[in-house]
């Protein structure tokens, strides 16, 4: 039997971008019901991003609103992925059309959550981007 | 000893009677000849006297002796009121020469010189002390001291106080617990010595359990000997039940970890004949037609049957069998039980139900409560002789009626008391403590698994009940079960599957997920072999993540229960959200836990393939029949993947 390699959920760092506070709040209490415990929260684009500069080993999955005041969640993916192409980016909004799906695609989204969304909803995303990101780790 | 025994007039045979008489009562005894010359001294007199040379010098005479008393008199004023009561009402400062006096072995001694008739004299020593030791002891009796006295003299444990600084180390207490227990009286036991009564006691700390019979009881006494300079204490307490409780509890671990062990081999061994079997089937339906295999393969399943008979018992016993708590009508099963049993037992033996009014159902399940009490009966039969008589005796007992020394003694629970009692051979203790262990049996070879009083007790911890056994030799046995009882029956929602609604499983999608290879390839080839599509995750984050990238419907998850990460219950209930359309069905070696979602089935480990197929089929056919689906809440990226 081959030891399953444990993806330690509760031990990621997650950074959550959205300039709403209760929808930060919302997706806080998501994340400790999945015992999480090292979260951290940026208001927009621009927060995140100087975030991550100081801090990169902080964000192992970004999970962040698309529309945003001060570099939008689209901005910040492009910018982002020219330094860290890895890094799971997890989109939340309400944009279900075609062309922002294409956008997202093209910018580098990791995976894409239609709002509303159920917290087993975000922790299956949160487990498959973590998976992957494990899976192409140990065959590297 | 120094010079003693020299004496120039022994005393005379008529003096013999009242020396004795001395002796008996405590009083030390010096007799002088009409010279005034020491004659004879008692055992006592010489304990008194002690072995200090000045002292025995002073008593080789009347005069020397009386001085010796004037010069070591106590002072009036040092005398306690006590000792001036008692000398005063023995008339001691009138008349006669007689003084309270200090002796090295008597702190407070009465000494009295006499004159005989004859012209001897005498001296009389009497030990105060303990009178003294005891009435200053009352004296100081505060309150708190009553209090305490009390306390003692009411408590459970019996209290004996001894005086370790006398030489007889007199007892001076003893509570009404310690008289019960140690079946004594309480007149005249103050003032024996400690030892008389509790000679097994080595002094000073030690601790012993004395066992006693009483009432043809046996008693286990535990005795607690501490000495303290002033004070020894001996504590004595009934640890009778305490002894039983604590094998209880002994047996019910041994029980546990040997159910823990059975569960275990029996969990992996299932495994293992589930690959097997799998495989077997497989070739089976390739190779069934040779005639050359078909009794080979036909022998193997048979094996593989066999196999799996065991290790539900095994299963059974360690309380992991995969298992459907539900209710059962309890004077229905019992009826039908009855009627089975009758044709079990030799019509000499005198075989009753008697049972409790209707409308009672017990938690349990109808295979099992039938197992417990066949199980039960037919022992009670293979002990009964040609004429015996065979009692089950079923009672509801509401949640307030006590339950002492039972495991649940302190549930407010309704319980069905169930008692099988037979007036056959009974057992021995030795043998009552092992019966429910597997595989112990006093049966002979081949008669009986051994298994079967192992798995009577594992359903019944499995449903929260408890069991108890009675038994003398020759005098038969009891078992008295306590299996939890509800009010009414409700019938758990299983879905049951309904004819003519079973799919074609070709082309269907399915999702096998076990952490063992073998039995994932195993149950692959199996699937393919179908027609259907079968995608294999080695885990719950690894199935996640495949659904994930999977575009199309799938059919059905079948997911192991225990993996390492997340486990197939929560897969299920995450999965639920993401691939609403999907049917799941769990498969385990354990019993479903509390915590399972709404899964749509449950299948046991090893896996019956036959059986198997037919329950997919029906849940895949009801999945296309059935209209009332919840809407497909389908996540966004399934729509993402539509786009």
């Amino acid at each position: 039997m081959q030891p399953q390699k444990e993806i330690a959920l509760e031990d990621t760092k997650v950074l959550v971008v959205d300039d709403q506070s209760d929808a930060r709040a919302m997706i806080r209490s998501m994340l400790m019901d999945m015992n999480i415990t090292q979260i951290y929260e940026a208001k927009n684009g621009r927060e995140a991003l100087s975030f991550i500069d100081v801090a990169p080993e902080m964000a192992d999955v970004i999970v962040c609103d698309w529309n945003m005041p001060n570099m939008t969640g689209i901005e910040l993916l492009r910018q982002l992925r020219s330094v860290y192409p890895d890094t799971p980016f997890l989109m939340l909004t309400g944009r279900k059309d075609v062309d922002s799906i294409a956008e997202a695609k093209a910018g580098g989204v990791s995976a894409y959550i239609g709002k509303p969304f159920s917290p087993q909803q975000l922790e299956v995303k949160l487990r498959v981007l973590l998976h992957k990101q494990q899976k192409s780790k140990t065959t590297m | 000893m120094p010079r003693i025994e020299r004496l120039p007039v022994v005393p005379t045979p008529q003096d013999l009677t009242w020396i004795q008489m001395m002796g008996d009562i405590g009083a030390g005894l010096l007799l002088y000849d009409s010279a005034g010359q020491l004659i004879y001294r008692n055992e006592l007199a010489m304990r008194f006297l002690g072995p200090d040379t000045d002292v025995q010098n002073a008593a080789q005479s009347t005069g020397q002796f009386m001085k010796y008393m004037y010069d070591c008199a106590v002072p009036a004023s040092d005398i306690p009121d006590i000792l001036h009561k008692y000398m005063a009402s023995r008339g001691a400062y009138e008349g006669d020469f007689h003084e309270l006096i200090r002796l090295p072995g008597a702190l407070f001694a009465s000494a009295k010189i006499k004159a005989l008739a004859d012209g001897r004299t005498t001296a009389i020593l009497y030990d105060l002390t303990s009178l003294f030791t005891q009435q200053q002891k009352r004296d100081d009796l505060s309150w708190q001291h009553y209090a305490l006295l009390q306390a003692v003299e009411h408590g459970q444990t019996g209290v004996m106080l001894y005086d370790p600084r006398l030489n007889d180390q007199p007892i001076i207490f003893v509570n009404s617990a310690f008289c019960q227990l140690m079946g004594l009286t309480r007149d005249g036991i103050t003032g024996v010595n400690w030892r008389r009564v509790m000679p097994e006691m080595a002094g000073m700390h030690t601790y012993r359990v004395l066992n006693k019979v009483r009432d043809g009881k046996s008693l286990a006494l535990g005795c607690q000997q501490s000495e303290l300079e002033d004070l020894g204490i001996i504590f004595v307490a009934d640890i009778s039940s305490l002894n039983e409780k604590e094998e209880q509890v002994r047996q019910m671990q041994k029980l546990e970890q040997l159910g823990q062990l059975a569960g275990g081999v029996a969990h992996d061994f299932n495994n293992i004949l589930g690959i097997l079997r799998g495989y077997t089937h497989i070739l089976k339906r390739h190779l069934g037609e040779d005639e050359r295999f078909t009794n080979a393969l036909g022998s193997m399943l048979k094996a593989c049957e066999r196999g799996t008979s065991l290790t539900d018992k095994l299963l059974a016993f360690s309380r992991r069998r995969v298992n459907d708590p539900q209710s059962v009508k309890f004077n229905r099963v019992m009826k039908m039980l009855e009627g089975m049993l009758r044709v079990l037992i030799p019509p000499s033996i005198e075989f009753e139900v008697g049972l409790p009014e209707e409308n009672y159902a017990v938690a349990c399940s109808e295979d099992h409560l039938m197992q417990i009490i066949m199980n039960l009966v037919v022992n009670a039969r293979d002990a009964s002789n040609e004429h015996g008589k065979i009692r089950v005796d079923c009672r509801y007992m509401s949640g307030m009626e006590t339950r002492e020394g039972w495991k649940l003694a302190d549930t407010q629970q309704n319980y069905m008391r169930i008692q099988v009692a037979d007036k056959g051979s009974g057992m021995p203790p030795e043998v009552m403590k092992r019966i429910f262990e597997p595989f112990f049996s006093t049966k002979g070879v081949g008669k009986g698994s051994g298994l079967g009083l192992a798995v009577v007790y594992g359903l019944i911890q499995q449903y929260d009940g408890d069991i108890q056994v009675e038994s003398q030799p020759g005098q038969g046995t009891t078992f008295t079960i306590y299996m939890p009882a509800i009010e009414h029956v409700e019938k758990k929602q299983v879905d049951e599957p309904q004819a003519g609604q079973e799919a074609d499983l070709k082309r269907k999608v399915i999702m096998v997920v076990d952490d063992e290879p073998d039995m994932r390839h195993g149950l692959r080839l199996y699937f393919e072999d179908l027609g259907m599509t079968v995608i294999e995750a080695e885990g719950g984050d690894d199935a996640l993540t495949m659904q994930d990238d999977y575009d199309g419907t799938i059919d059905l998850l079948l997911t192991d229960v225990r993996m390492p990460g997340i486990d197939g219950a929560r897969l299920a209930e995450l999965w639920r959200e993401v691939r609403p359309e999907s049917r799941i069905l769990l498969m385990s070696g354990y019993p479903k836990t509390e915590s399972s979602p709404d899964i749509d089935a449950f299948l046991a480990k090893p896996i019956d393939y036959d059986g198997m197929t037919k329950l997919i089929r029906q849940m895949i056919g009801r999945a296309e029949n059935d209209p009332g689906l919840p809407p497909m809440m389908r996540s966004w990226s399934e729509k993402e993947r539509k786009a």
